[in-house]
């Protein structure tokens, strides 16, 4: 095959990956309610939604709802000057610390309740393929590897769970990207600033700021480190202090979300380990196992590599640390977006070497439930 | 006027459960001062007191400042209490935060804690708040 119809083949590939995911998205779409169905409102947040959303349809969830529901409504009203918000969030103080993505939609919809809420529940899909965009420039090769890189990337099931969920996780960790790129390639205060900016979106952005240290102890590599890293902080101190104007002492509410080093990981491996006997490895059952693997095999992986030069590996670490004190609660599923940042560390760190398939495979278990994902909304 | 243990004081003697609250702009580094005590008058059960609670409120944030149980018991004595309310008022290390321009609400709550019994009567010494100015 010639070079120009290998890159043919190669784009058609993720041409077809990029339909593929958004047909999925489409099947979220209701008449009259437009995507607000993966914001996945429960009965009672739609009663008591804060004043400016009353009037915008909603489509309710007969289930629990869950947390879409209540950064949309930071995003009609970013600055959160009507106190009704307080009684329509489940903690108020908690979700207004995750702003940025509610500030960035409110933009979209140019401050329009309506618009701002539709604004908001593509706005996944928006950062997914200016990620997807991103990958293709990161990992310009037209090889088998960089294709399955790039889908793995673009298709984990964190990076999924964010987008039906419209919740922060696939924006944000898209966002950490760009920012801990940009440190590698040398540009060390503008990686800083973005990784700043990714602290508005989730405090646990923060970890990557780790990738500021100084490569080598010298007094100058030492200096830019230290104003990089007040970069990396000033953001969230900045809205952390208006936040404290408002809820004052209750601003750190749900700050505990830690458990004892191994306890919860431990008790999550027991658990999933004897569903998934139980069912059968191969049972649809056993996909969270598989997903679990997946992750601790990127942990082990980008463990090994020890490669301190690196943006990407100090940023995995971090999130390697952060694995290992979770909650159970976490344990149950959420730690698939909560640990993006380890999952793209893990894959754009894939050594192109005999070792790739299966270090990639392994590593990748979780698109398995990917699969069952996407597959669930074409039946 | 209120005696306890031979101590008389100015003091609001309000029925358990109560809410007493009071609205005011907080002078800079300021103290409220106050004492605590329990009126069993026609007897108590062992063990039952009050529970008593300070909380501070600008109509959007409730945050509690003092919370302290009096078991009613012979030979009882006022409990003094100061609380600092330094955070509500002044110069305060923030780009937003602006207490002196705020109108505080300033919560009394007292409920009965312990065996249920014969209604208790929960005494506040005359809250008094001292500071550098208004």
């Amino acid at each position: 095959m010639t070079g120009a119809a290998r890159a043919r083949v190669f784009l058609g590939c993720r041409l077809v990956l990029v339909c593929v995911f958004l047909a999925w998205f489409a099947s979220f779409y209701r008449d009259g309610f437009g995507f607000t169905s993966v914001l996945h409102f429960n009965q009672r947040g739609a009663e008591t939604r804060v004043e400016r959303m009353r009037d915008v349809p909603v489509a309710v969830d007969s289930g629990a709802g869950y947390d879409g529901q209540y950064y949309v409504q930071l995003a009609v009203d970013p600055l959160l000057t009507d106190p009704s918000i307080d009684g329509a969030l489940d903690s108020a103080p908690f979700r207004a610390r995750r702003i940025l993505f509610s500030w960035t939609a409110w933009v979209l919809g140019l401050g329009r309740p309506s618009w701002v809420v539709q604004a908001y529940c593509i706005q996944n899909v928006l950062f997914w393929l200016a990620f997807a965009a991103w990958l293709r420039w990161r990992l310009p090769g037209d090889t088998v590897e960089d294709l399955l890189v790039w889908t793995a990337c673009l298709f984990t099931p964190g990076m999924l769970d964010s987008t039906r969920l419209a919740l922060i996780d696939g924006p944000s960790a898209c966002l950490l990207a760009v920012g801990l790129e940009a440190l590698e390639r040398g540009r060390s205060f503008a990686g800083a600033l973005v990784l700043g900016v990714a602290g508005l979106a989730r405090e646990t952005n923060l970890l990557a700021g780790v990738s500021v240290l100084p490569r080598r102890l010298t007094r100058r590599d030492a200096g830019r480190a230290l104003i990089a890293a007040v970069l990396v902080i000033v953001p969230t101190l900045i809205w952390f202090d208006y936040l404290r104007s408002i809820y004052r002492s209750t601003v750190t509410q749900s700050l505990d979300q830690l458990s004892m080093p191994f306890v919860a990981y431990a008790d999550a491996w027991e658990r999933l380990f004897r569903v998934a006997r139980r069912a059968g490895f191969l049972s649809l059952r056993a996909l969270p196992w598989l997903a679990f693997v997946g992750t601790t095999v990127q942990a082990v992986h980008v463990l090994a590599a020890r490669n301190w030069r690196s943006a990407w590996w100090r940023t995995g670490v971090a999130f390697i640390a952060l694995m290992l004190v979770i909650r159970a609660e976490i344990w149950l599923g959420a730690y698939l977006r909560v640990l993006l940042p380890l999952t793209l560390a893990f894959n754009l760190s894939l050594p192109r070497d005999r070792t790739f398939w299966p270090v990639f495979v392994l590593g990748n278990l979780g698109l398995t439930t990917s699969v069952s994902l996407v597959a669930s909304a074409f039946r | 006027m209120a005696t306890v243990g031979g101590a008389e004081q100015r003091a609001l003697s309000v029925m358990v459960p109560s809410r007493v609250s009071v609205q005011l702009r907080v002078p800079e580094r300021a103290v409220l001062s106050t004492a605590l005590a329990v009126d069993a008058g026609g007897g108590h059960e062992t063990g039952a007191g009050v529970a008593f609670s300070v909380g501070i409120s600008d109509g959007r944030t409730y945050e509690s400042l003092m919370e302290r149980t009096i078991v009613a018991a012979d030979g009882a004595s006022w409990q003094p209490v100061q609380i600092d309310l330094r955070r509500y008022a002044g110069w305060q290390w923030s780009f937003f935060y602006r207490p002196s321009s705020i109108v505080w609400e300033i919560v009394f709550n007292s409920y009965s804690s312990g065996p249920a019994g014969e209604p208790l009567r929960a005494l506040w010494a005359v809250p008094v708040i001292s500071g550098a100015g208004r």
